[in-house]
């Protein structure tokens, strides 16, 4: 039996986000379905609890938004890792050269 | 209550300094002044450390650095000798205006904000900043703006190349066509896209300060009059205006406008080699002595005999060799206030080349900040109240340098930017007092009408 936290979505483009939501979870390094309007995210050695959340999407929010802000709720409940610097090694030292040129740090 | 707006637009020129456009020697800025005439304008207090980062984001979430845990662009990540952090957006954990207007519903556009690289989704378009690596990354959101705007626009320009040259014609060149390619962007994105708050950033006025103020400013100790450059300052700003008024002809009264900026820039006199002053005040020992200008990186500190070490830039941020917290830490716990207490004496007792006393500042972060998170500096400290920039190299033979470690430069930043907000009500042209950085994003939550949440540090500058 699949275990995993359980993301229920209700109001307007829950398909959509559904399918953003997966996307964006496994770009995060997991693994998720979407069956109907429902999100699981799976835990191959099943060490997550089952969980359940239910989600309203805004009206005017679009799905790449609405799943940003699912993830952001997931992040806060410990369930999902966001902490993305943005920088390979190599664009740090870019950057921290660019910054010194520009005068703002040695 | 006034009425609400249906939208707002803020324009921000980084480094924006108010003698240009407020004092006796303001430029001609038909644009710009007749905003400030129709509404109010003053000067707008920066943040403590006055610098881009964290600058912008403690504008537009109005939480101060130490609450932000962000003290400058780099910031170490632990108490670990070379730790160190580039703040980008991730860094940023407090909600800014743009996240809070999404949430509420609202369409918004932000172009060329500091620290928006990485791009957060937010309800509309981004464009990140300069902090971005390159254009080959993906620097906006959704992914797919990125390909539209380069179709409308052409290249994006996210910041001048080379600016330590020392061919100006190639750096002046480039600042005016950053200026144009913003704008451009800003154009396009503004007439194709349904917004409610549009907030734009040029960087190039901040460009133009540190690199030409020496050619444009008759007080500056380098200044050769009858130079090519002399107008320079007069000329940049005036074409800004001019991109400005452009601009407004886009919005009506259903707009508000504000015009704003995160500090100011002053002539800059010289630069205090900080590590160097530290190691001849036997604060600091090198395990080898150098022979040369080296960077304080690559130089090898005996620990075990030093109490404290600075980072350099526009200002210095001084870190203490604490025990128990530094991995060598030597001084005591029990005798860190004390030891930070003489710091702060003999660092604004320093005086300069000229044996008069420098005006420096030494500032506790638990002064001067809600909350200090992070790992914050010992002292953030502004030689000459920023008259002097900080050096972090050794291997001087003063402490005092006038040439700089890392090429030209002629301007330091300075406390005050400006502010300037157009919100209809025909104010006049009030000049306010008192307004500081975080002011500006309660403002345009209010102008929207909406309830500024508790924990923003800064008030509403509203129409009365």
């Amino acid at each position: 039996m699949k275990r995993g936290v359980v993301i229920r979505l209700t109001g307007v483009n829950v398909h959509e986000t559904g399918k953003t939501l997966v996307r964006r979870l496994v770009e995060l390094g997991g693994n998720a379905e979407c069956v109907d309007d429902t999100v699981t995210m799976l835990d191959a050695d099943s060490r997550l609890e089952s969980r359940s959340l239910d989600v309203e999407v805004a009206e005017y929010d679009t799905p790449d938004f609405a799943a940003e802000k699912i993830l952001d709720q997931l992040s806060e409940l410990g369930l999902v890792d966001l902490e993305n610097t943005g920088y390979t090694p190599e664009e740090e030292e870019r950057i921290r050269a660019r910054l010194a040129d520009l005068g703002y740090i040695d | 209550m006034p009425k609400p707006f249906q939208r707002v637009l803020v324009i921000g020129i980084d480094c924006a300094t108010p003698r240009f456009l407020f004092g006796p020697d303001r430029f001609d800025l038909p644009h710009l002044q007749r905003l400030a005439s129709a509404g109010c304008w003053g000067r707008l207090e920066s943040c403590h450390p006055p610098i881009t980062v964290p600058a912008w984001a403690s504008m537009m979430s109005s939480k101060d650095p130490g609450t932000l845990g962000l003290y400058g662009f780099r910031n170490r990540k632990d108490h670990s000798y070379d730790g160190m952090f580039t703040a980008n957006a991730s860094a940023v954990k407090e909600p800014r205006v743009w996240d809070i207007l999404s949430r509420a519903g609202k369409k918004v556009v932000v172009l060329g904000v500091p620290q928006t690289y990485p791009p957060r989704p937010v309800n509309g378009w981004l464009v990140t900043g300069f902090l971005a690596p390159s254009t080959d990354v993906d620097y906006t959101y959704p992914k797919t703006l990125k390909a539209e705007l380069e179709q409308a626009i052409g290249e994006y320009i996210l910041d001048v190349k080379d600016f330590r040259t020392d061919d100006k014609d190639r750096l002046r060149d480039q600042l005016f066509a950053m200026l144009d390619n913003r704008f451009d962007a800003a154009q396009y994105l503004m007439n194709d896209k349904p917004w409610d708050f549009f907030m734009m950033v040029e960087m190039g006025a901040d460009r133009l300060h540190h690199g030409f103020w020496r050619y444009c400013d008759p007080q500056h100790p380098k200044f050769e009059p009858g130079n090519p450059y002399e107008n320079l300052l007069r000329d940049y700003y005036q074409a800004l205006d001019r991109h400005v008024g452009d601009l407004l002809r886009n919005v009506g009264d259903e707009t508000a406008v504000m015009v704003v900026s995160d500090h100011g820039a002053k002539s800059m006199t010289g630069g205090v080699c900080v590590n160097q002053w530290l190691i001849e005040e036997g604060l600091l020992t090198l395990e080898r002595p150098v022979d040369k200008v080296t960077r304080f990186e690559e130089c090898t500190v005996d620990w075990s005999k030093t109490k404290a070490w600075s980072s350099g830039g526009y200002y210095a941020r001084v870190f203490f060799n604490v025990a128990g917290r530094e991995p060598q830490g030597i001084i005591p716990a029990e005798s860190y206030e004390a030891f930070r207490d003489e710091m702060v004496a003999r660092i604004e007792g320093m005086c300069g080349p000229d044996g008069a006393p420098m005006g420096n500042r030494a500032l506790k972060p638990k002064d001067i900040y809600r909350q200090v998170n992070g790992v914050a500096p010992d002292l953030i400290v502004y030689f000459g109240d920023l008259d002097w920039r900080s050096v972090g190299a050794v291997g001087f033979d003063s402490v005092y340098t006038f040439e700089n470690d890392t090429g030209p430069d002629d301007a330091n930043h300075d406390h005050y930017g400006i502010f300037i907000l157009d919100d209809r009500s025909g104010r006049g042209g009030v000049e306010m007092t008192g307004l500081q950085l975080m002011d500006v994003a309660p403002t345009v939550l209010g102008l929207f009408g909406m309830d500024v949440p508790a924990d923003m540090q800064g008030r509403a500058v509203l129409s009365s």
